[in-house]
């Protein structure tokens, strides 16, 4: 099984905002297509470290992660398998992402 | 000959009545510019209520909520064209609070670069109301014309910013100053997640005629006032009620909001004819208190957009985790104010342009 290390913090941005371009180059549409969508058909195993970094707003977390379902097709059962998260002071970043995934799947399904 | 006489009478006294019920609801308003010739440039001179604060919109004993108003009012009237300078006097002035200055700051910052001049001719006797004029940079940008934030003293001026501009600065500011390094990573996040969002909002929401970010100004004021931080963002866009009226989700979370307030537009709406999917252009039904509260509400399941309340849960999670926090958005004609989870509406007696969300929390600096 081939895994996928990203550490959010040093491989992308060091100060992640905002949702989309128009917000600057951490945007959460950026990190997701940039970085997470090519890990998730490429490995078997992504693993996003999300510390060293303890002011994620919503909506950059909202649109990396939520948006793998709501813009790029991945399902839930496809993100449980294959993608792991973790932000070692904070478990609410990545209870936040649980409810971000979980919610574009519901939206997702119910036609919303 | 008499007869008509009578009719004239009548017909003066007609239009004298008439003139009298139209200007029943005006309020003489001491600081209006006065009217001058398109020749005669002139100097403005504004007195400074005793007390200059906004935060007693729901006391109708209270005037200083209008006389703040008015005076901010009087100030976005300001033609460069009519009146090149104004002299600002705080000399009666007791008592200046920081959503005011917030607002005032903002509308002489918009009427600076219309080109109008400011001056502030006399301080307030009183200390207090003076530190928060100089802790404002109001000074500074009276006599500048322009203030650029120093985050490394002691205290912050109003900070005007664009688009994403500032928001770390502004957390590494509470961090450093006013929790002196002892600020959990929990209590970051909070402060973090809630700056962050204010200032999304206003990229989002606020100026949607807008497109570059660069072009939407807001401005926030962090002060710390015994153990209570006070922290406020305002923009000039088009308020909350504005906005939330074009969303799709407004009918359904209104009907889980106020579901009688629903029933009773839908029914009526129902006599005029008009579907009830039209119903969210009625605007004057529901209130702009109502709007804001509607907003408020998170991503509610059975709304249609799953994005939708990102910002609002952030803005509310900084009072929620606070026993001593309350929350207060002004917005158009508007008042939300949250406090230990329980929401009060209220009508704002004139209205405020755009929208200021302010948090006042308790400050725990021994955490750890």
């Amino acid at each position: 099984m081939n895994t996928k290390n990203i550490n959010v913090i040093n491989d992308f941005n060091k100060k992640p905002y905002g949702r989309y371009p128009s917000d600057g180059s951490g945007n959460g549409e950026k990190f997701r297509k940039q970085y997470l969508v090519p890990a998730l058909q490429r490995f078997d195993k992504v693993v996003v470290d999300l510390t060293g970094y303890n002011r994620y707003g919503r909506s950059f977390i909202d649109e990396a992660f939520g948006g793998l379902i709501r813009a790029e097709n991945f399902t839930k059962k496809e993100l449980d398998n294959k993608l792991e998260y973790h932000h070692n002071e904070l478990k609410s970043f990545e209870l936040l992402i649980q409810e971000r995934i979980e919610k574009a799947d519901y939206d997702t399904t119910h036609n919303r | 000959m008499s007869v008509s006489k009578e009719k004239i009478k009548s017909l003066i006294a007609q239009k004298r009545w008439k003139n009298e019920i139209s200007r029943k609801t005006i309020e003489y308003n001491p600081y209006r510019p006065r009217k001058k010739g398109p020749k005669k440039k002139d100097f403005e001179y504004i007195r400074f209520p005793t007390s200059f604060s906004i935060y007693s919109a729901d006391n109708e004993k209270d005037s200083s909520y209008l006389e703040t108003m008015n005076i901010v009012s009087a100030i976005t009237r300001c033609n460069p064209n009519i009146t090149q300078k104004v002299n600002l006097d705080f000399s009666q002035t007791k008592n200046i609070k920081i959503a005011s200055i917030l607002v005032l700051y903002a509308a002489i910052e918009i009427a600076i670069t219309r080109g109008v001049r400011f001056k502030i001719i006399s301080f307030p006797h009183e200390y207090k109301a003076t530190k928060v004029i100089k802790r404002s940079g109001l000074d500074k940008l009276c006599r500048d014309g322009i203030l650029t934030p120093d985050f490394n003293s002691e205290f912050i001026p109003v900070i005007s910013g664009v688009g994403g501009d500032y928001r770390d600065e502004i957390v590494d500011f509470i961090q450093n100053k006013i929790y002196k390094n002892k600020m959990s990573a929990h209590t970051e996040s909070i402060y973090g997640g809630a700056i962050q969002e204010a200032i999304n909002n206003v990229s989002y929401h606020a100026y949607p005629t807008i497109q570059e970010n660069n072009d939407k100004k807001w401005w926030a004021k962090c002060d710390l006032a015994g153990d209570q931080l006070f922290l406020a963002i305002y923009d000039l866009g088009v308020g909350i009620p504005e906005t939330v009226m074009k969303r799709t989700w407004y009918g359904n979370i209104l009907q889980q909001t106020y579901p009688q307030i629903y029933d009773k537009i839908q029914s009526e709406l129902e006599k005029e004819g008009v579907s009830i999917s039209e119903f969210r252009y009625k605007y004057g039904k529901v209130t702009d208190a109502m709007k804001i509260a509607i907003s408020m509400v998170g991503d509610v399941t059975g709304t249609d957009s799953s994005k939708h309340g990102q910002g609002s849960k952030s803005i509310k999670g900084l009072v929620t985790d606070n026993d001593i926090g309350t929350l207060w958005i002004y917005s158009n004609d508007g008042l939300y104010k949250l406090k230990s989870g329980s929401v009060e509406t209220i009508d704002l007696p004139k209205r405020i342009p755009g929208t200021l969300i302010q948090w006042n929390i308790k400050v725990d600096q021994d955490e750890h």
